[in-house]
């Protein structure tokens, strides 16, 4: 790519003030505990948006201490921004949220999508220069790949406060990086089949069992959803400025084990949930490499 | 993706759409023939919806009996989708090859398309893909009789759970009763009742239902298949564009309307065909249909590009 072209030349992203608005206040005395829905489309988006938050600022935090400060042109991606943005990550993804009508899928999707890009696009990774081209860049996509309801690039990219022309490039790049293959699915699972052969343990049943490809879209997210909020849901977290400290659980949870037991329910839950998991880690390349289990903050080690 | 449209040679125009038109194109290279999608890019909106849509849910299907997307080309203005060339849709192809120039084909083909259609459709389905746009126009016929699904642009992923599902989707003369009834929460049975109209109008060379409105198709529909009621399809009268002063019709006999059609195809048309979206066949129980036991004794029904047990949906 030609970067030296793009780096000087990146306009910053400018936020025009926002109209009055409900949606990025914060709400007093909040108890230190909220219960969400174990499905991701009954979660109220409020909640949503501050778990995703505080999932993208420990990413952050752990990529941006990888990242040298002077970015050469091999690192840089079309993401990148000159410095990071001023508009705190909680309250531009609240924004794109309001003034898009993001729904959850889109919002969940976006998460999967950071897997999806690393992974097709090892360049990239989510850090406080690329966040938030990323978001709008994913947003958009995903609600006009997922939605039946849109709006134009237009109007995402003025909410997004970038140029239409760069949200057009934006776009362009992330679809051709993963090959417009837009839709949710579990691209784990080639690499699954290759650590089961290669222990020689294959087990073709296993295979017949678990589900593949866009057909698993829902369990897809709802296992993302799931994972973020055990990852990301306790007090600890990363503050974003919206219901830091409070603890978030699944709705039936009385403890990681017991969900974990839950997922585990039947034979077939319990190996997506497996691919899940490491799909969470791979999300979270620090626990990957740390031999972690992969399922706490990374704030707490 | 790393094609580029110097590598096809542009021929002609086999038809234009509302985004896209498409050309017959040859590769350079292998002087095999392709068709070009060529979808014009417009600055406000960015890449088009259906192009989005189009070409993420057909790059995760293959199947005998859906057109193959080989390859995108994305140049200044334009994108190209290039698609493999199947010679006619169904609807020129019954044009040419109907007999009397009627339209209708022989029974015998008929069932080798509904076959094919099915089994496309089963498939997608099985992926939880909509297609939400069947008609004869997007069903292209090779010259070896082979039937392929085409032209993806409203199709979606429906296992995604999302709040908003349009009601704007299948060309009128082929969309369900619930969908003009104003239905948001439709599913699989969607496509089934386009399979349906089109059975038909294979037989007789005209559309079914040729509705000029959404009132006026609901009309049509109501005429042959009976205005329905509360006891007819309890709930319908819940529906948002539900009225108490519909015209009051009676079902009327579909053989005295379609005379070359057997019984067994008859009911099997009337299985596609129900009213009620819950009591429509599925694309897996249509194949099942005695009709088509001369075909295969049912062993298509388990897909064999698809690698999971079959019995996994019933739909």
């Amino acid at each position: 790519m030609t970067s030296h072209t793009d780096k000087p030349k990146r306009a910053a992203i400018v936020i025009p003030p926002p109209p009055t608005t409900t949606s990025v206040q914060h709400s007093p005395a909040l108890p230190p505990r909220r219960t969400l829905p174990l499905r991701f489309i009954d979660c109220p988006k409020d909640d949503l948006i501050v778990i995703i938050s505080r999932m993208l600022s420990s990413l952050i935090s752990i990529n941006d201490k990888q990242i040298s400060p002077d970015i050469n042109h091999q690192s840089l991606t079309r993401f990148h921004s000159r410095s990071p943005p001023q508009i705190s990550l909680y309250s531009y993804l609240s924004r794109l949220s309001h003034y898009s009508s993001l729904e959850n899928s889109v919002l969940i999707t976006s998460i999967y999508y950071i897997d999806l890009l690393s992974m097709c696009y090892p360049t990239f990774a989510v850090s406080s220069l690329t966040v938030h081209r990323f978001l709008l860049t994913a947003t958009t996509v995903a609600s006009k790949a997922l939605c039946d309801s849109f709006c134009s690039n237009s109007h995402y990219a003025k909410v997004g406060g970038v140029n239409l022309m760069e949200l057009n490039v934006l776009e362009t790049e992330f679809l051709n990086k993963v090959g417009y293959r837009v839709v949710p699915r579990d691209f784990n699972h080639d690499k699954l089949r290759e650590r089961k052969s290669s222990t020689g343990t294959l087990d073709t049943d296993y295979f017949k069992k678990i589900k593949l490809g866009i057909e698993n879209a829902a369990e897809v997210l709802d296992l993302y959803y799931k994972r973020m909020v055990m990852l990301v849901g306790g007090p600890e977290a990363e503050d974003v400025g919206c219901h830091d400290g409070v603890e978030y659980t699944l709705a039936g949870e009385n403890g990681k084990e017991d969900q974990e037991q839950k997922l585990a329910g039947s034979q077939l839950q319990a190996e997506q949930d497996d691919v899940s998991r490491r799909k969470l880690r791979k999300l979270n390349k620090n626990d990957l490499e740390s031999e972690n289990d992969g399922l706490r903050s990374p704030k707490s080690h | 993706m790393s094609a580029s449209a110097s590598q096809f040679q542009q021929l002609e125009k086999l038809g234009e759409g509302t985004y896209a038109t498409v050309f017959k194109g040859r590769n350079r290279a292998l002087g095999t023939f392709v068709a070009l999608k060529e979808i014009n890019l417009d600055s406000e909106e960015g890449t088009p919806s259906t192009a989005i849509r189009e070409i993420s849910i057909m790059k995760e299907l293959r199947h005998e009996n859906i057109i193959t997307l080989y390859d995108v080309i994305h140049t200044e203005n334009k994108l190209t989708l290039v698609f493999e060339y199947l010679d006619k849709d169904l609807k020129r192809y019954m044009d040419s090859n109907g007999y009397n120039k009627s339209g209708a084909l022989e029974p015998h083909v008929v069932k080798s398309f509904m076959f094919q259609l099915l089994r496309g459709i089963m498939f997608c389905h099985d992926n939880r893909v909509l297609h939400r746009d069947l008609k004869p126009q997007n069903l292209l016929i090779s010259s070896k009789g082979e039937l392929k699904l085409g032209d993806f642009g409203l199709a979606r992923a429906y296992g995604i759970p999302v709040n908003t599902f349009s009601n704007e989707v299948v060309t009128l003369w082929y969309r369900a009763p619930d969908v003009l009834l104003g239905s948001r929460s439709y599913s699989t049975s969607i496509d089934m009742w386009s399979a349906g109209c089109i059975m038909a109008e294979m037989y007789t060379g005209k559309p079914l239902f040729p509705g000029s409105s959404n009132e006026d198709q609901l009309f049509k529909i109501f005429r042959i298949m009976g205005t329905p009621n509360e006891r007819s399809w309890p709930g319908v009268t819940n529906y948002p564009n539900y009225r108490s002063n519909f015209n009051s019709f009676i079902p009327q006999d579909l053989h005295a309307l379609i005379p070359n059609m057997d019984s067994l195809a008859l009911n099997l048309l009337q299985g596609l065909l129900q009213m009620r979206p819950e009591l429509r066949l599925s694309a897996r129980q249509a194949l099942q249909h005695a009709w088509f036991n001369d075909y295969t004794g049912n062993s298509v029904v388990a897909s064999p590009m698809h690698e999971q047990p079959s019995q996994q949906f019933n739909y």
